[in-house]
């Protein structure tokens, strides 16, 4: 337990801080520029958003590391929880038993108290001595008993106190989930924007602007308006490929590393497809590594169902992607293999949902 | 293609890492305790019932007596170990729940850098706002990305929302760890004095055999003075105890 605080004081604070700087620092004219419009605007933004999304995961990364280290103090507490002592003997009965010796003897010391004789008076000395060891034993046991009862109520008050902390410690591990939960919204919104902006940028279309919507608690992204629909070269619509694309927070379908989250942004353009793919997996007990990847891919649309994309990681392995459309509209099976790098992810295959 | 039958294999493999946790020691101290107890009790009950069938300076008097007076050290001395162990357990318990407390104290610090990093990103993007306004009066597409942007400045106040409800658990959790540590302590307090009471108890119980031998000494020495037994001091009580 004491090595898993120690791991949470080094959970760094830094590696979102340096992100959120790095996607600040990107481009921070991007939305005045954005007013004149063209292309440009398009490939700035994202930059932009994909260093948003950087920062989004190390965001995240941190309260969820943190959310373990707190749920492995949870743990720690569950060792702490209380067997309380179960009374080893009863105490009445000793008392019990004392009392019944201390009657006997004090009824043969009766006996003996008129008769002289020398003996007799021996043994009468002998019980009294005996009474004495009985009373003192009684005094022991009363005060044993009062202090076994004493320990038995602080043993109660100390388990409501671990009962009340374990929810304690229940609620704020549920907490910070959902606060990383809520960054991971976030950093799907930040993707929509940035590509709603190059849209914007570059749409030629000048209607009136209209009026700022009430927001929505949780943000629902529509696909990007197109001017002009994306021609078929597909057997299946495009749409079956496009867009925006994760991977689904319960019951998700995964072969090999299991994700913890995958956000899949696909782009066509003229028939040619390109786009990103942000990740982070669940490493095996014991298993270190780089639990996070990232990768570009591009190619052209096929005329065949399943689509074959060339991709490059971020640091440089080159690989395959294959896009399979799912068995109802929204599912997109996603199958990835890239060159070995030591640490790194280089296979998956999972099934993600149309955001 | 997909296998999600893994899943399974890891919950079976788990499972059988939780059966193979070693047994509780102080469980098995207190089950010794337990039968050196039934032990002694039995002795016990039926010392005076035994005794009375014998003449005064029989040596099985004597024998008898001696024989409850150790399985009553015995049964002390696993008392005394249970009771050790039991609060050697509530210490170490004590010394956890105090390190918990450290580190959310600690978290509790923390809570300012959390505001911090909120307030700048509230303030971030209410400077991408005031200069996309701009580009929206130039160019009216850009309405959409404006909506969006609207709409992270509001998830971004909800997520603030949320951090401070965390932060307030926070310290709610470490106001509970203190009252546990409080309770440990106290409880730890407690089984110290009962062990200390079962060592006075034992201390009286060893008087008492001490004088119900001498009671049996002096029956069988006025009933008849030239066969009383010969009295044998009683080995010492630490090495009853490991009998």
């Amino acid at each position: 337990m004491l090595a898993a605080l120690c791991a949470f004081a080094q959970t760094p604070r830094d590696d979102y801080r340096t992100a959120y700087r790095n996607w600040r620092q990107a481009d921070a004219t991007l939305e005045s520029d954005s007013g004149a419009g063209g292309a440009a605007i398009g490939e700035r933004a994202n930059r932009v958003a994909a260093a948003a999304t950087q920062y989004g995961a190390a965001r995240s990364a941190f309260l969820n590391a943190m959310a373990a280290d707190v749920g492995q103090s949870a743990s720690g507490l569950a060792n702490a929880a209380l067997a309380v002592p179960s009374p080893l003997e009863s105490t009445k009965i000793l008392a019990d038993r004392v009392t019944a010796e201390l009657a006997t003897v004090g009824r043969d010391i009766e006996t003996y108290a008129s008769d002289a004789d020398p003996g007799i008076q021996q043994l009468r000395q002998a019980l009294e001595r005996e009474r004495l060891a009985l009373g003192a034993l009684s005094g022991a046991i009363a005060e044993r008993d009062k202090i076994a009862g004493a320990a038995q109520d602080r043993t109660t008050a100390a388990d409501q106190a671990h009962r009340r902390a374990s929810d304690g410690y229940r609620d704020f591990t549920a907490a910070l989930k959902q606060e990383a939960a809520q960054i991971d919204r976030e950093t799907a919104a930040w993707t929509a924007y940035y590509q709603k902006l190059a849209d914007g940028a570059q749409r030629a279309i000048e209607v009136p602007p209209p009026q700022p919507a009430p927001i929505p608690p949780s943000i629902k992204e529509e696909p990007p308006a197109r001017a002009v629909p994306a021609p078929f070269v597909t057997p299946l619509p495009l749409l079956r490929y496009t867009g925006a694309w994760v991977y689904p927070t319960v019951n998700g379908l995964y072969h090999g590393p299991q994700p913890e989250f995958i956000d899949l942004v696909v782009h066509e353009d003229n028939g040619r497809a390109n786009g990103t793919l942000f990740g982070r997996f669940k490493l095996a007990p014991g298993v270190s590594g780089d639990a996070e990847l990232r990768f570009d891919f591009s190619g052209d649309f096929k005329n065949a169902r399943n689509q074959t994309f060339a991709l490059e990681t971020s640091d440089g392995a080159k690989g395959t992607m294959d896009l399979i459309p799912g068995p109802a509209f929204n599912l997109l099976e996603v199958n990835f293999q890239t060159e070995a790098r030591a640490g790194k992810i280089r296979q998956g295959n999972f099934v993600l949902v149309k955001k | 293609m997909i296998r999600t039958v893994w899943l399974w294999i890891m919950t079976a493999a788990a499972m059988a890492a939780a059966q193979d946790k070693p047994p509780d020691p102080l469980a098995a101290l207190e089950q010794a305790a337990e039968r050196r107890t039934s032990e002694w009790d039995t002795l016990a009950k039926g010392l005076e019932l035994r005794i009375s069938r014998l003449l005064p300076c029989d040596p099985r008097v004597r024998s008898a007596i001696e024989e409850v007076g150790r399985a009553s050290d015995l049964r002390l001395v696993a008392l005394q170990q249970y009771f050790q162990a039991a609060v050697a357990r509530a210490k170490d318990q004590t010394e956890a729940v105090k390190r918990l407390l450290a580190s959310q104290e600690a978290l509790g610090k923390d809570a300012d850098a959390d505001r911090t990093d909120a307030e700048q990103e509230g303030a971030g993007i209410e400077g991408q706002l005031v200069n996309l306004a701009e580009s929206v009066r130039r160019r009216v597409a850009l309405a959409e990305a404006q909506q969006a942007l609207e709409g992270l400045r509001e998830m971004t106040r909800q997520r603030g929302a949320q951090n401070e409800r965390r932060q307030d658990q926070a310290a709610a959790l470490g106001t509970m760890l203190a009252a546990m540590v409080a309770a440990y302590q106290s409880r730890q307090a407690a089984l110290e004095g009962e062990m200390s009471a079962m060592s006075a108890e034992g201390t009286r119980w060893s008087a008492y055999y001490a004088a119900r031998l001498a009671r049996a000494d002096t029956e069988c020495s006025i009933t008849n003075p030239d066969a009383q037994a010969r009295p044998r001091p009683r080995p010492p009580q630490q090495k009853k105890g490991k009998q």
